[in-house]
């Protein structure tokens, strides 16, 4: 007997129990999640809003979507914009402004007050979790720490840190490179692009709690190795992982249109090539995000991407520049990397970016609903200049490891610059690429690179390069 | 905006167009695989339109044309039984001097993922994959559970662990 439609049925069984949960009646506009409704009657007490923003707030909640939502009847169409809706509920949820760390502040609504600090900016970094000695990282909510380099230019603890591209060992896929190691990101004020990525309370919990921070820890575990999924049902969020990309603010840059933020530009000192030190305080914008969420009805974890409008093109004669395109320039190769050797303390010729897969048109048509909410709430919220790429999810969950994903590539143009494209096993795919990721004791790592970080116990740590 | 009002659909929308379906289910008796495999309804990569396509444009028109006949009378006859069909597809197709060549080259495209224009290829004949899709996607992997030179979706460390039954087995 042939299993593959048996599995189909409980995919879409999977999928359509959200649905059945809610109702079944929802429209694909207001597809339910938990918290929506409660968040209706905060949206509805929140002071300052017109009844033009409150409409719109009704439509927006602080609430993650803990699993998708699908609509009937299903398609591969109507999954694709059931996913897409997805993405864009944890981005609303997940740019929320921040009343704690991890905790949304349920008294405004987002983008209300303009720009403010968003939840995932309080959740935990890589460098905070897999400590230099191996040791047991920090309690969830301590304080980060900032590099030394830092604190002599009187930076405060706990401000924000976004580490350097590409040198910095160990030499894995991590927030400071894109992957496969292929090249910094240059923008059009000859400036690198800087990499952050966080992860929520549930993804740091499944860490600590199987001491999976170290490499002994890692060789102990028993394994498979498998973070928690969000459940509808169960009313579990998830393991989320967060990885941003973000450019330096110049005078050039209408800064509204930026979701910014004050952090340090950290540079770790490198021998090859020699790059010195160095730190900065400086106010950078949001040019990508990246979302994957494991959640029950997707264990290849949902992809979902995000880019900041005017990352490769501008409406023509608005007077804004694209951050990584300059469409005069008739000479420069498309998604080359810079040359060699890197050093981002040094300006480097812009990397003429383009959009090699265009976004979809029903996507786009999504991302204009969204954008007019996000307007609506204030015209001057900077959230409304960001759009969803796509989003990448298994049409086939328990069918493969890979669960054949939709759609087959994904790239931002900000992570994934030099690795766009259409070709199976080298273009980017989020799943596909992340299939391979692994622990230090060589074991799956269910589709997390960041394990590769963990470091050995030690009783002094090293010296130089991470914190 | 980054990109234009009016862009093609990253994911493909298959078209369930009548001779789509019919090919499927011929293939579906050519190749032992069961239609939901050869052509799932959640499906973003669609290479039973891709086939088709190919089959189109490559294979005499009268006899492609000629192959859909015969076969929707077989399909027609059984009741849509497809479980029936093995036998009448096997004298009426497989051993007519025209249609058979076709249905092997249909055969080979679905396993191998490539189109010869002799049938049976000749020595030297090196064929045409179809696509990178169709590469990776050809049923012979899934039949020797092995997986092609440069691709593979299984997890690493895979090797070291004992094969899970086949993901489908022939109807």
């Amino acid at each position: 007997m042939d299993p593959t439609p048996l599995r189909r049925l409980r995919l879409l069984a999977l999928l359509a129990a959200p649905l059945a949960a809610c109702g079944g009646g929802a429209e694909p506009d207001q597809a339910a999640i938990p918290g929506a409704s409660a968040f209706a009657a905060a949206g509805a007490g929140v002071p300052g809003l017109s009844a033009r923003a409150r409409a719109a707030a009704d439509s927006l909640s602080y609430q993650v979507p803990h699993d998708v939502t699908a609509t009937s009847p299903v398609t591969l169409a109507s999954l694709q914009r059931d996913f897409d809706e997805f993405s864009w509920q944890s981005f609303v949820a997940l740019n929320w402004p921040a009343a704690g760390i991890g905790v949304p502040d349920t008294t405004v609504v987002i983008g209300q007050n303009g720009d403010a600090p968003a939840v995932w900016e309080t959740y935990k970094e890589p460098y905070e979790v897999f400590l230099p000695d191996g040791s047991k990282p920090p309690a969830w909510g301590a304080p980060r720490d900032i590099p030394a380099a830092c604190r002599t230019i009187g930076a405060a603890a706990g401000t924000p840190v976004l580490n350097m591209t590409q040198k910095a060992p160990p030499q894995v896929l991590n927030a400071m490179g894109q992957p496969f190691r292929t090249g910094p990101l240059v923008d059009q004020d000859s400036t690198y692009v800087r990499f952050g990525i966080y992860m929520n309370r549930d993804s740091y919990d499944y860490l600590v709690n199987n001491t999976l921070y170290n490499q002994p820890g890692q060789a102990a575990f028993a394994g498979p190795l498998a973070f928690p999924s969000g459940s509808t049902q169960n009313d579990t969020v998830g393991g989320i992982v967060i990885k941003s990309a973000w450019r330096v603010m110049t005078a050039r840059d209408t800064q509204g249109r930026f979701h910014t933020a004050r952090v340090l530009v950290y540079t770790p000192a490198s021998t090859a090539p020699r790059v010195p030190e160095s730190c900065a305080l400086q106010t950078v914008g949001l040019v990508g995000l990246h979302v994957a969420h494991k959640t029950q009805s997707s264990p290849q974890w949902v992809w979902s991407t995000f880019e900041q409008v005017d990352n490769v093109q501008v409406p023509a004669g608005s007077g804004l520049r694209a951050s990584f395109n300059n469409p005069a320039c008739t000479t420069c190769t498309p998604n080359a990397p810079p040359t060699g050797p890197w050093n981002p303390n040094v300006k480097t010729p812009p990397t003429q970016v383009v959009r090699e897969i265009p976004i979809d048109s029903a996507t786009q048509a999504l991302n204009a609903k969204w954008q007019g909410r996000l307007r609506a709430v204030n015209p001057a919220s900077p959230w409304q200049y960001y759009e969803l790429v796509s989003t990448q999810w298994p049409t086939n969950a328990k069918g493969s490891p890979t669960g054949n994903p939709a759609p087959q590539f994904l790239a931002n143009v900000t992570l994934e610059t030099y690795v766009q494209g259409k070709v199976p096993n080298v273009s980017s795919s989020c799943i596909m690429c992340h299939n391979n990721a692994t622990t230090t004791a060589s074991r799956p790592s269910d589709f997390s690179y960041m394990l590769e970080l963990a470091q050995a116990v030690r009783s002094t740590p090293p010296t130089g390069g991470q914190r | 905006m980054s990109t234009p009002a009016t862009q093609p659909p990253l994911v493909q929308i298959q078209a369930a167009t009548p001779q789509r379906t019919s090919f499927v289910r011929l293939s579906s008796v050519l190749t032992g695989y069961s239609t939901d495999t050869l052509a799932p309804a959640i499906d973003p990569i669609d290479l039973a339109s891709e086939y088709l396509a190919a089959v189109q444009q490559r294979a005499d028109a009268a006899t492609v044309s000629r192959l859909f006949t015969v076969y929707a009378s077989i399909d027609k006859a059984t009741g849509g039984d497809l479980s029936k069909q093995a036998a009448p597809v096997q004298q009426q197709i497989l051993a007519d001097p025209a249609l058979g060549p076709l249905a092997r080259r249909i055969i080979r495209l679905w396993y191998v993922s490539i189109w010869y224009d002799a049938e049976p290829p000749s020595m030297f004949e090196g064929g045409t994959v179809i696509s990178m899709n169709a590469y990776t996607g050809g049923l012979v992997w899934d039949a020797a559970q092995a997986h092609p030179m440069g691709y593979s979706e299984l997890a690493y460390g895979y090797w070291a662990s004992a094969p899970a039954a086949p993901s489908s087995t022939p109807a």
